[in-house]
């Protein structure tokens, strides 16, 4: 298995945030992870990368238990993850955001060598900033950025690390169509290539997108399956959509 | 073309800059002469605290504790146990580091203003021990430590004239400056400068964090460990008021007014200060006014400090 989650259960105080999740993605698939506010999303999300530790259950990645191992380690392993609230460095350029990133994944400590040594990071970082479309203001200081381009900011710098599982915190929060389009695009060429799992509210995405849609309602696996099946389900529409539809 | 033109265009400025430096000793009175190498070394010690809390975020509050640790260190090697220079500046850097390494460990648990406050916390645990170890001269601290010759070598330094600790002092600093511009602008330093702007994110990249934030502190309080030395070596004691709380606020205060993050900055400030205070008091007695509102006008006016001053004037140009 490639990636599993066996009941993962997380409370805050007598908040059941998380509630006995079970979840398997092969690999790379696109799984998405819908629901409304509140469901639990972005804490399974923190669960799985180290952010916070579960009370009960454990996480496999790769044939290994990953469940509470720090974000440095899963990182290095080939996990991680963008963040639904734009997570960048703001003081640095956009190449020096990608590069730190792609320099990130060795793990090694550069004391005194120069800057302009790191070949392949910085190669690295030229791709990824082609691919996003950032290539033009590579020298910008990231704080300066639209939103929109921060928000492909954040994606590149979950990117640079060349992952091999991925997860994406509501990768088109905040967009415009037209943002949010191009993120569709975007994230259309990196499936199959990297594994992916998805938090999105835009259903136009999920629907086009996922192979497997996963439905949280508060903590719990309300639903699970194919895009047809889930749109099926009379519960996951319930929880999702309101009552009335 | 442009680099190579860039790279002749350093070493001119750092000809020049270090030219007029070397200078200045026979254009100034004596007792300023005394003044300009007690500056220096607190220069190095101010950028030893840019390291950290210009860079990497982390805002000590007790960084006294190294420099003083440092004198005393020195002090304690030339009078009791050897009286060369080189082991004493080794036993020095040491053992701030060592202490930086202890400190730093259990500090880094927390984050912000709980950092600083352990940082001061522990600090002041060292200032009350030695304040009350006798063998180490109380709150008189280590007096009439011996200045051995420097030898490097080709030539003997002899430390007990000004003029030479002068030039040892330049060339100590000027050391320090080169290593520690290499570190912030290698990839190491990249990575400090993405914990000082988003820490939470860096662990995502695949850095430990901590680790990172331990080895910053370590060689920020070996440098202010040797900077602590030096200053002691000079002024043959190291007392209780080179560990204490005043010096620690001081050295922020310095880096603050000179310009964090720019390692230049807080080394212009030190010296600044330290002449200002110098000469404000021989007019006034309350001479810590005068520095109490050029602290509030730089904060006000010049919040990246007077070195920041400098560099926007160029960008503009």
């Amino acid at each position: 298995m490639f990636f599993e989650i066996k009941h993962l259960e997380k409370a805050f105080g007598a908040l059941m945030a998380v509630r006995g999740v079970s979840l398997v993605v092969e690999e790379g698939q696109l799984v998405s992870v819908i629901g409304p506010n509140g469901a639990g999303k972005t804490t399974l999300f923190n669960l799985i990368t180290g952010v916070i530790s579960p009370d009960r259950g454990d996480i496999f990645f790769k044939e290994r238990e990953i469940t509470g191992m720090p974000p440095h380690k899963l990182c290095r392993l080939g996990l991680t993850r963008s963040f639904q609230i734009t997570n960048i460095f703001q003081g640095l350029t956009v190449l020096e955001n990608i590069r730190l990133a792609s320099q990130g994944r060795s793990g090694g400590f550069y004391f005194l060598s120069s800057i302009s040594r790191l070949v392949r990071p910085t190669e690295e970082a030229e791709r990824i900033l082609n691919l996003l479309g950032l290539w033009d203001i590579r020298d910008e200081i990231a704080g300066n950025l639209s939103h929109g381009d921060q928000r492909y900011l954040e994606m590149g710098i979950a990117l640079a690390g060349r992952p091999k599982m991925l997860l994406l915190d509501e990768p088109t929060a905040g967009m415009t169509p037209m943002e949010t389009r191009a993120t569709i695009e975007m994230v259309k060429r990196l499936k199959g290539e990297i594994t992916i799992l998805l938090i999105e509210h835009d259903i136009d995405l999920v629907f086009a997108l996922s192979d497997r849609i996963v439905v949280m309602n508060y903590g719990s696996v309300l639903a699970e399956g194919l895009p047809d099946e889930v749109k099926a389900n009379q519960e996951a529409q319930k929880a999702y959509f309101g009552e009335e539809v | 073309m442009d680099s190579r033109f860039k790279s002749l265009q350093n070493v001119l400025v750092h000809g020049i800059v270090l030219g007029v430096v070397c200078i200045i000793p026979f254009c100034i009175p004596p007792f300023y002469q005394k003044l300009a190498v007690e500056a220096i070394c607190l220069a190095v010690f101010a950028m030893s605290l840019d390291l950290i809390m210009g860079y990497a975020g982390m805002a000590s509050f007790g960084h006294a504790a190294y420099f003083g640790l440092g004198g005393y260190t020195l002090g304690a090697v030339l009078m009791f146990w050897w009286p060369s220079i080189w082991p004493a500046f080794l036993a020095a850097g040491f053992l701030s580091g060592v202490l930086a390494f202890l400190i730093g460990v259990t500090s880094i648990r927390a984050k912000g203003i709980y950092f600083a406050i352990l940082t001061l916390a522990f600090a002041e645990v060292l200032y009350r021990v030695v304040f009350h170890t006798y063998a180490l001269g109380g709150s008189d601290g280590l007096i009439g430590i011996p200045v051995p010759a420097l030898n490097l070598i080709f030539l003997k330094v002899d430390l007990t004239k000004t003029l030479h600790f002068y030039y040892l002092a330049v060339a100590f600093a000027y050391i320090s400056y080169r290593v520690c511009y290499r570190l912030v602008e290698s990839p190491f330093g990249r990575v400090l400068k993405g914990i000082r702007d988003n820490e939470n994110r860096v662990s995502f990249l695949g850095f430990n964090v901590k680790q990172y934030k331990v080895i910053v502190f370590v060689i920020s309080g070996v440098f202010a460990g040797w900077s602590g030395a030096l200053f002691s070596l000079f002024k043959t004691f190291a007392d209780t008021e080179q560990l204490n709380f005043l010096l620690s606020g001081k050295v922020i205060v310095m880096a603050l007014i000179g310009g964090m993050g720019t390692l230049l900055g807080p080394m212009l400030g030190a010296v600044l200060l330290t002449v200002v205070e110098s000469v404000a008091s021989t007019y006034f007695h309350a001479h810590s006014i005068v520095i109490g509102t050029m602290f509030v006008l730089v904060v006000i006016f010049l919040p990246g400090g007077i070195f920041g001053l400098f560099s926007d004037l160029r960008n503009r140009r």
